[in-house]
């Protein structure tokens, strides 16, 4: 049974290919997504998720709201409790300072943006009343 | 004197991580000796030199000097006292291994980037992260060329009689082979930029080139990668010419960027990850290694694969030991019916080649393993073995490497050429080729335009694979089907479940086995926590002779072929002897 408890979504900002005619400066594209159990396939849960098809190409945003965005839904519908947002810059960053597997795992959760399941926290604080 | 102890299990010594790999600093000079005494594995031993043990801080070496644990030169002698070999490696590209890829401390100052522009790292098997920083920093090449003529300097004075070879170290990143060399970082890119202004002046066409086509960048960054490691690779020859041997490419499974994520979960890692990339390494001719990996993933099938796999045969084959090759036949080698080539400059993916002419399914599917990817041209026409099927891709091919194929046809090889984007003289010059040697041709029109053509022993059949890549998988399967029929293989079908891993090898016959032409050996491993089946399908051209190193194994006879079941955790290997 897959273990819920949280999932990793590390991504990297590029810039558009010159020539490309798009508003966006840039693009957001999603480099490992993954939980305690291996890999994550996201496009199954793209195909399930019409709302998720629009704007994106892949594994790739448009905005980091649209990626948040993502992430939230995909968080509440795959009932995780949370998860670690983390750009590729960051990651450099935690690395520099990381010198065994411990501190790896921690850079996540120190670098990186938490997303709540908060329909998970509202079930938890019912669950607790009832 | 003899040790009245038990022996600590060598799986689980630091200082033999894996396979025949020595990590000299992991333990006393004074437990040197005993160290190699006790092992057992194959030979010869490999043993990396740790660059920053020997180089502290800028301009300062010391090869036992001042530290008794860098002295090589008392190393090389407890070897010998042990009857042991050494070969010396010289790392060419960082070494995920060692804290920092290997350089010293000094030198860590730019890190190396993959195409995601992550920062590369690898978790060791002691579950230290160790960073890798960029051989493309001049700095490090200009200590590098210092650090080797120190080396070489010490090597000569001590009267080292041991082979020292360069390391390129390797990883699989996303299905692909890659070194550690290469790198994404700023530092490339500063790199790159100086080399296009070079080219400005000594090659403007190639500038011109660039500004044309956007996406000509990707073949000069290759040309200036390959430019900076053989600065290295020719640093490490001319200082180290005295007892140089060549360069190993080893593997070291687990240290993609993704394996780090993978090998802290306990719930992701499983050594069923592993058996793809070690035999993807030894179709590629790369050297695989688990020194990265823990102790408890190489106890199970995994080990037991490497044990089979990884041995003095396939290692002298590694350093192209020409002395010893001539002895390999009667030792079992990997089972090799195809061989792709490529000759061609610049970039070229044989994956995906492979994955578009529906070539990799086939071949996972009727021949898995069983076939070769080079990415140099065989020189001679006389190394090649005619048991081979040689692919070429019509595209990579220029005047002179067309030529080559058709001599190695005419020597009766049998040849398949794709003709896809194949330059339309060499076309004409293949057409012209087949009427001036009045060849008589078929041709057919099954998915591709096939022609084929026969001389002697000799067989070549085009084909083309943009055709085959409009069609489904299952009709590429079914093409490659046909075409191979023609060339009347002779294998023995295994039928296997999802999760067993098998890999053919096989040797010619001794004095004792007269009645067969070559022995096939298959080894089965089951690394899943299921009960799996496989079936080998009987074939008139065989007869099984053994089963050997049967573990939680079944092994049933029967007339239409031998059925295993394999519980978890389980392998087998069996013999067939092969006759005409």
């Amino acid at each position: 049974m897959r273990n819920k408890e949280e999932v990793f979504l590390l991504f990297r900002f590029s810039h558009n290919p010159p020539g490309e005619n798009d508003e966006s400066h840039g693009r957001y594209q999603i480099i490992f997504f993954f939980d305690y159990n291996g890999e994550i396939d996201f496009k199954e849960f793209k195909a399930e998720n019409s709302s998720f098809g629009q704007g994106h190409e892949g594994a790739i945003f448009g905005t980091k709201e649209e990626l948040t965005e993502f992430a939230q839904d995909f968080v509440v519908s795959n009932s995780y409790k949370s998860l670690y947002l983390l750009s590729a810059n960051d990651f450099n960053i935690g690395i520099e300072s990381c010198h065994d597997l411990q501190a790896f795992r921690e850079i996540f959760k120190r670098y990186g943006h938490q997303i709540e399941n908060k329909s998970e926290t509202t079930r938890s604080l019912f669950g607790r009343i009832f | 004197m003899e040790q009245l102890t038990t022996p600590e299990l060598r799986e689980n010594d630091a200082v033999f991580p894996g396979e025949n790999w020595f990590f000299y600093w992991k333990t006393s000079p004074s437990l040197w000796e005993v160290k190699l005494r006790e092992y057992q594995g194959p030979n010869p031993i490999f043993v990396p030199i740790y660059w920053a043990l020997h180089s502290e801080y800028n301009d300062h070496f010391d090869f036992g000097q001042h530290k008794p644990e860098t002295d090589l030169g008392r190393l090389e002698n407890c070897a010998k006292a042990q009857g042991k070999e050494l070969i010396f490696l010289v790392p060419l590209s960082p070494s995920p291994f060692l804290s920092n890829g290997g350089i010293p401390s000094y030198l860590a100052r730019s890190l190396s980037m993959n195409k995601e522009g992550l920062a590369i790292a690898a978790l060791d098997n002691a579950q230290n992260i160790n960073r890798i920083y960029s051989f493309y920093d001049p700095k490090t090449f200009q200590a590098f060329r210092k650090f080797v003529w120190n080396l070489g300097q010490y090597f000569s004075q001590s009267g080292s009689t041991s082979s020292v070879y360069g390391l390129d170290n390797m990883r699989i990143e996303d299905g692909h082979i890659v070194s550690y060399f290469k790198d994404h970082s700023q530092v490339f890119d500063n790199g790159f930029n100086r080399f296009i202004k070079q080219l400005q002046d000594s090659e403007p066409e190639k500038v011109q080139r660039l500004i044309d086509e956007p996406q000509y960048e990707n073949n000069l960054k290759l040309e200036y990668s390959t430019l900076i490691q053989s600065l290295y690779k020719d640093a490490a020859e001319e200082f180290l010419a005295g007892s140089w041997g060549g360069i190993v490419k080893s593997c070291l499974l687990g240290g993609a960027a993704i394996d780090i994520f993978r090998r802290g979960s306990d719930l992701w890692e499983s050594e069923q990850n592993y058996f793809a990339p070690l035999m993807k390494c030894v179709v590629n001719e790369v050297y695989p290694t688990t020194v990265l990996l823990g102790n408890s993933l190489r106890r199970g099938p995994l080990g037991k694969a490497f044990k089979d796999i990884i041995d003095t045969n396939l290692i002298r084959t590694q350093l192209d030991d020409d002395y010893y090759s001539d002895e390999s036949s009667l030792s079992f080698q990997p089972l090799v019916f195809f061989e792709l080539n490529d000759g061609g400059e610049g970039h070229f993916s044989f994956e995906k080649a492979m994955n578009e002419s529906g070539l990799k399914y086939y071949f996972e599917k009727e021949f898995a393993w069983s076939y070769k990817i080079k990415h140099e041209f065989s020189s001679n026409v006389e190394d090649l073995d005619e048991r081979s099927v040689y692919f070429y891709f019509g595209h990579r091919l220029d005047q002179a490497n067309f030529n080559k194929v058709l001599k190695i046809f005419m020597n009766g090889y049998k040849v398949f050429l794709d003709i896809a984007n194949l330059d339309p003289a060499l076309m004409q010059k293949l057409e012209l080729f087949f009427t001036e040697n009045e060849l008589k041709t078929e041709s057919i029109n099954y998915i591709s335009p096939v022609v084929k053509a026969s001389l002697g022993e000799g067989l070549i059949i085009t084909y083309d694979s943009r055709k085959l890549k409009e069609t489904s998988l299952i009709k590429r399967a079914g093409f490659w089907d046909t075409m191979v029929k023609f060339l009347d293989v002779k294998h023995l079908k295994v039928e296997a479940d999802e999760g067993v891993h098998f890999f053919w090898r096989t040797r010619s016959s001794n004095t004792y086995e007269l009645n067969y032409e070559e022995i096939r050996r298959v080894s089965f491993y089951n690394p899943t926590s299921y009960k799996k089946k496989a079936h080998i399908v009987s074939s008139k051209n065989f007869s099984f002779i053994k089963t050997i190193d049967q573990v939680k194994v079944e092994v049933k006879s029967t007339p239409i072929g031998i059925d295993l079941l394999m519980l978890p955790g389980s392998h087998v290997t069996l013999d067939f002897g092969y006759f005409e």
